[in-house]
């Protein structure tokens, strides 16, 4: 994510302000703001919606995300694991005699090397999942709003932090405003 | 957008996935956009052609040149011959099992696509034409120089004289008569099964009558059955024969993993040459390649997976008319033939396909299609070549091999030229085109 | 594409037998995915409405049965490692029938639900939203049930250890070319994944459900008890277990992108992992030379018996689900269940293909104990085993070329059960008349089931449903986000159809010609 602007924003109770979220209609309402935010420039700001709007990356400028080659060098790792702990285990430590074939043979190696290559590779997706993430997580400011507990059914939310350098409380919302956001609401830290 | 298809009266909403809530929109498609390069039909295809019979002018000259006391030469140029014409019959076989798998599946976003493989499928007639010499030499000169079954002296007993009792025993099934009866019966389902397809589609060209796409939909129903079972029995009669001893439950499966993984590699790359041309644009996108490639991956890995398998299970179980098959292709050098299999057909398009950008760069899918096919090549002689003639025998004649693998395969590629060049590159009144042009993937 | 087609814009003839376009088979109409028009709303509504309402009256005998039949199979469990796997009807010539019968049995049906979700999803069939879920618990389930079997028929079961790679007394290392240790691993290794994949996809259901509670409990502060007299609030509990699972989850675009991405990475692997666990589980026969157990078509006959076992099992269980639940047929529409009795269709004919396959090639080979072993499946003293086994896998699909068949519900439940019946005496068949007639005269001899055996395997079925009515009344049991996104209105370029009024239509098209 891009850098940070250090002001602090706060409201009239004295409460830090977190950002402005606006709340759209539909799908359609919500990708079309999204890309407008992008455009105007901010870079410390997320969308939610209750389930994946299909494009919505491009349409906020997301960058592609590096899960799937830290999933393929754990997944290799794994798989290779698996190979060096059969010939070591069968091989080398104690050579055992089955069918009279090599020791060294590849052949009967290959599912649990195939199978441990997988298990990994899994492991790797869901914990990298959460971990690109910066999941779990306890609490969150936006979790305070009743409103935002609504995405997880049917509503579509656009919120801008106050981090962001372009961030300026009346004129971020007069934007949000302006792409036809309703319910604009300051979220507090 | 550049793009050459349009939607009539809304135009500027093409390029949005999703978008086409109403299906009374008119498609407008640039003419040039779905014509094959001139040169495909013309010079291209005439010059493929040409190449093909040197080809295998060179393979019968060779073949006579060589010809020992027991056709020695012969038998070398026929085994290099069937190579190349089971690569055209898997191709075409390949192209057919997918066209009507994606049939069944109803797939909306292969439509464009799907007009090669239909070119593909309806080239058994040719194919018949590459196989019928091999067949016709093996029955009136060699003899049983490639299908050892044939030697009536190993069924047949005189007295005091060797009989190979497990050829005996196969002599109701493995017999002449009986062999060509069943080639007739196959090459009739594919003939007539390729034919309908390329007709329904080619009709639907003219008339856009949707019944026609739900008519080949039933076709492929019942057609793969019948598919299924012929290439599993064309698989035993032409390749697994060549060793009358060797047995394998799995052996259809393995020549239905090498002939559609071969026919994708052919289709990405004939759509790869195209776009290259600047043919297709808007219809076959980077998002269709994408798609291809993953088609192209998995089968790469499904062609793996049973390979080894049948390898894995009869190296395991070490039963003697299986294992000698194997044994044999693990001495006299083809071992090493063995190895560049393993990787070349396996590990190499497999790692190279895992990426994404591969999948949706042409010349990356130019290079590994082209990998794809020429390994495809390797395996079907790694089936054919250690049987047919004395393994020692090694590569001194390699200009046979060359020709006779080469000299079918370029034949093939021009009358498959020739057919793309013959009418639209796409299915143009398909009623599904509009989702293929839509096609997008998100994740 | 989207799937649904907006009813108003396709003056088309919907089917005859639904009336609601459910089964047309016009190739430019995709059928809807979802009936009854339902918002994001309702769906949320809907599938939450079964973990947070009182199920119908039907569901807690239902669930007091299985699990007391569950039950009966744990106590026949511990008098069999009490007792001693004598209690079975095994014997020197057949030592291995129900245990592993009912092991490979358990394990194929596990697979329809990686299938479904894993090979469903990279093909694009969206039809595969509304079923994936339940299909997924259902592979966890059985992989349990399925897992039981080999650990306890290895006769002393607190040895169970040396499954795995952990030297023994003698510093031996466990045999790494025995096909059983395979199973260890593949079998271990797929009921960890499915569990991953099945868990990562409840993730948003799971904060839906949280967040549903914490509402519920802002709104109503004193609402219901878990338990008389005790003030732990069931909307405070909910809001703390689902709000566990759900890991802080809250729906973000940036995260759903990471999401997105590892889902389909997970079901990119789980497509070969379904494919490699049951080849594995036929390599414990493939790789002996036992005459109708060595054949090279086991791993890919295996799978594909495997999927057609699991997807019988599914149909066998959303069939009535989706007649005792409310509004679930708006969800699992006629639609699926032809597309699952076409599945079931093929790969009926695709072990089919590998049983004609096995016995054309034994004929072929000239082997004669393998020929004679075939002819002894068909005739011999298990012939009847042998012909259910042909009728109910083979004969019985083919109704399913009619499409009056393939869309009656009944009719589809019949032929599951009987799927399910076939596939049982599948593995029955490979395993038990392989067996009983080895190389030599010696070890030729019958195997009868104990009632010690039955009950185990009852008992295992029992866990099963247990386990998945357990799952109805407390997880979502549809991929809610999932669903949301196939409805029509989730597209970002969808607009609400235009009333019919000349000239608007223009204006209509223009205003949907943005971003370009």
């Amino acid at each position: 994510m891009a850098r940070k602007s250090k002001k602090i924003y706060k409201t009239e109770s004295g409460a830090v302000v977190h950002g402005v979220m606006a709340e759209f209609a539909t799908p359609a309402d919500f990708y079309h703001a999204a890309e407008n935010v992008r455009d105007a420039g901010y870079t410390r700001w997320d969308s939610f919606s209750p389930f994946p709007v299909h494009g919505i990356d491009e349409a906020m400028g997301l960058p592609t995300p590096r899960l799937p080659l830290v999933a393929a060098v754990i997944g290799f790792t794994g798989a290779g694991l698996g190979y060096w702990m059969q010939q070591w285990m069968t091989a080398v430590d104690y050579p055992l005699v089955v069918q009279g074939k090599s020791y060294d043979a590849w052949e009967p190696r290959v599912p649990i090397t195939f199978e441990l290559g997988i298990l990994f590779t899994a492991f790797a997706v869901l914990i990298g999942m959460f971990a690109f993430n910066k999941l779990p997580r306890h609490h969150h400011p936006l979790m305070k709003k009743e409103r935002f507990l609504r995405v997880s059914d049917d509503r579509f939310i656009i919120c801008v932090e106050a981090v962001d350098p372009r961030f300026d409380p009346s004129g971020t919302r007069r934007m949000l405003e302006s792409l036809g956001g309703t319910n604009i609401e300051i979220v507090e830290e | 957008m550049s793009h050459a298809a349009s939607h009539a009266g809304h135009g500027q909403r093409r390029g949005h996935a999703d978008d086409h809530n109403d299906h009374d929109h008119v498609i407008r498609i640039d003419p040039a956009s779905v014509e094959a390069p001139a040169a495909w039909g013309g010079t291209l295809s005439t010059l493929l052609i040409f190449l093909g019979f040197a080809g295998l002018v060179v393979t019968v000259f060779g073949g006579y040149a060589a010809a020992g006391e027991h056709f020695e030469g012969v038998i070398h140029a026929t085994g290099s011959w069937l190579v190349g014409a089971l690569f055209c019959i898997t191709l075409s076989l390949g192209a057919l099992g997918l066209t009507m798998i994606f049939h069944q599946f109803n797939a909306g976003w292969s439509v464009t696509a799907r007009r090669q493989l239909e070119n593909m499928a309806s080239l058994f007639p040719v194919c018949l034409a590459i196989f019928a010499p091999v067949l016709l030499v093996e029955l009136f000169i060699t003899k049983g120089g490639l299908y050892h079954w044939m030697h009536r002296f190993l069924v047949e007993a005189e007295p005091g004289a060797h009989v190979d009792t497990l050829l005996v025993k196969k002599e109701n099934f493995l017999n002449i008569p009986f062999f060509l009866i069943r080639a007739a019966a196959y090459f009739g389902v594919w003939i007539y099964l390729g034919r309908r397809m390329f007709t329904l589609s080619r009709t639907q060209d003219s008339t856009g009558d949707r019944g026609l796409t739900v008519k080949a939909r039933f076709t492929s129903a019942w057609g793969l059955l019948a598919f299924a079972l012929t290439t599993a029995f064309a698989g035993f009669d032409w390749a697994m024969s060549t060793d009358p001893h060797f047995y394998s439950t799995m052996w259809g499966v393995y020549f239905f993993a090498g002939s559609i993984l071969s026919a994708t590699a052919m289709l990405v790359l004939i759509l790869s040459l195209l776009r290259a041309k600047g043919k297709l644009i808007g219809l076959v996108t980077d998002e269709h390649f994408h798609d291809l490639g993953k088609l192209l991956l998995s089968f790469t890995v499904f062609w793996a997976y049973i390979s080894f398998s049948q390898y894995f299970l009869i190296w395991y179980s070490n039963i003697p008319e299986e294992t000698s098959w194997y044994i044999h292709r693990r001495q006299h050098g083809w071992q090493n033939l063995g190895f560049v299999l393993c990787v070349g057909h396996f590990v190499v398009p497999f790692l190279f396909l895992l990426f994404r950008g591969t999948k949706k760069s042409i010349l990356a899918m130019i290079v590994v299609s082209l990998w794809i096919l020429t390994m495809h090549v390797g395996d079907l002689f790694y089936i054919i070549r250690p049987e047919v003639y004395d393994a020692k025998m090694g590569l001194d004649l390699w200009w046979i091999d060359l020709g006779g693998v080469l000299g079918p395969i370029l034949l093939y590629a021009g009358a498959l030229l020739r057919k793309a060049a013959s009418g639209p590159l796409i299915p143009l009144k398909d009623p599904r085109l509009a989702e293929a042009l839509a096609h997008k993937n998100y994740i | 594409m989207a799937g649904l087609t907006p009813e108003p814009e396709t003056p088309r003839v919907l089917d005859p037998i639904t009336g609601d376009g459910t089964l047309i088979d016009d190739p430019a109409v995709r059928p809807p995915l979802v009936l009854g028009n339902h918002s994001f709303h309702d769906i949320t509504e809907i599938v939450c409405g079964y973990a947070e309402n009182k199920p119908g009256r039907w569901w807690l005998p239902a669930f007091g049965v299985a699990s007391s039949i569950a039950g009966m199979g744990g106590l026949f469990i511990l008098y069999l490692v009490i007792t001693g796997i004598g209690t079975w009807g095994l014997n020197n010539q057949v030592d291995w029938a129900w245990d592993i019968t009912n092991f490979v049995f358990w394990i194929g049906i596990g697979h329809a639900g990686t299938l479904i979700s894993a090979i469903l999803c990279l093909l694009k069939q969206k039809w595969r939203t509304s079923i994936n879920r339940a299909a997924e618990a259902m592979t966890i389930f059985a992989v349990i049930c399925a897992a039981t079997f080999p650990g306890i028929h290895v006769g002393r079961q607190w040895m169970a250890w040396m499954l795995f790679p952990i030297p023994n007394s003698n510093q031996i290392w466990p045999n790494f070319r025995s096909p059983l240790l395979w199973d260890v691993f593949a079998v271990s290794t797929y009921g960890t994944v499915s569990a991953l994949f099945w868990y990562m996809g409840m993730i948003p259901d799971f904060a839906t459900l949280r967040d549903r509670a914490c509402l519920a409990l802002k709104r109503n502060p004193d609402g219901p008890t878990l338990l008389p007299f005790i003030p732990l609030r069931v909307a405070k509990l909910r809001g703390l277990v689902y709000g566990f699972l759900a890991m802080g989850w809250r729906f973000s675009s940036r995260h759903w992108q990471t999401y997105e991405r590892a889902y389909l990475i997970l079901a990119g692997i789980s497509t070969p992992l379904v494919l490699s666990v049951h080849s594995i589980v036929s390599f414990d026969f493939a790789t002996s030379v036992i005459p109708g157990w060595h054949a090279t078509i086991f791993p890919p006959y295996f799978v594909a018996g495997a999927i057609f076992g699991g997807f019988a099992m599914v149909l066998l269980l959303m069939i009535p689900s989706r007649e005792l639940f409310p509004n679930m047929k708006d969800l699992i529409t006629l639609r699926h269940l032809e597309n699952m009795a076409k599945i079931t269709l093929v790969t009926g004919m695709m072990v089919g293909f590998a049983y004609s396959m096995e016995f054309f090639i034994a004929w072929y080979g000239g082997n004669v104990y393998e020929l004679d072993a075939f002819i002894n499946r068909a005739t011999g003293p298990y012939w009847w085993a042998y012909w259910t086994m042909i009728s109910c896998n083979v004969l019985s699909p083919q109704v399913y070329w009619f499409k009056r068949m393939r869309t009656n519900p009944l009719v589809i439940f019949i032929v599951s059960a009987f799927i399910t019946v076939g596939m049982w005496f599948e593995r029955f068949v490979i395993i038990v008349t392989s067996l009983h007639r080895a190389f030599l005269p010696a070890e030729w001899g019958m195997f009868f089931p104990t009632p010690i055996d039955i009950c185990i395997f009852v008992g295992s079925c029992g866990v099963f449903l247990t386990l998945f009515l357990l799952f109805l009344r407390f997880l979502p049991v549809f991929a809610m986000s999932e669903l949301k996104a196939v409805l029509p209105q989730a597209s970002p370029h969808y607009h609400p159809p235009a009333p019919p009024v000349d000239g608007t239509q223009a204006a209509h098209a223009q205003k949907r010609g943005h971003g370009e």
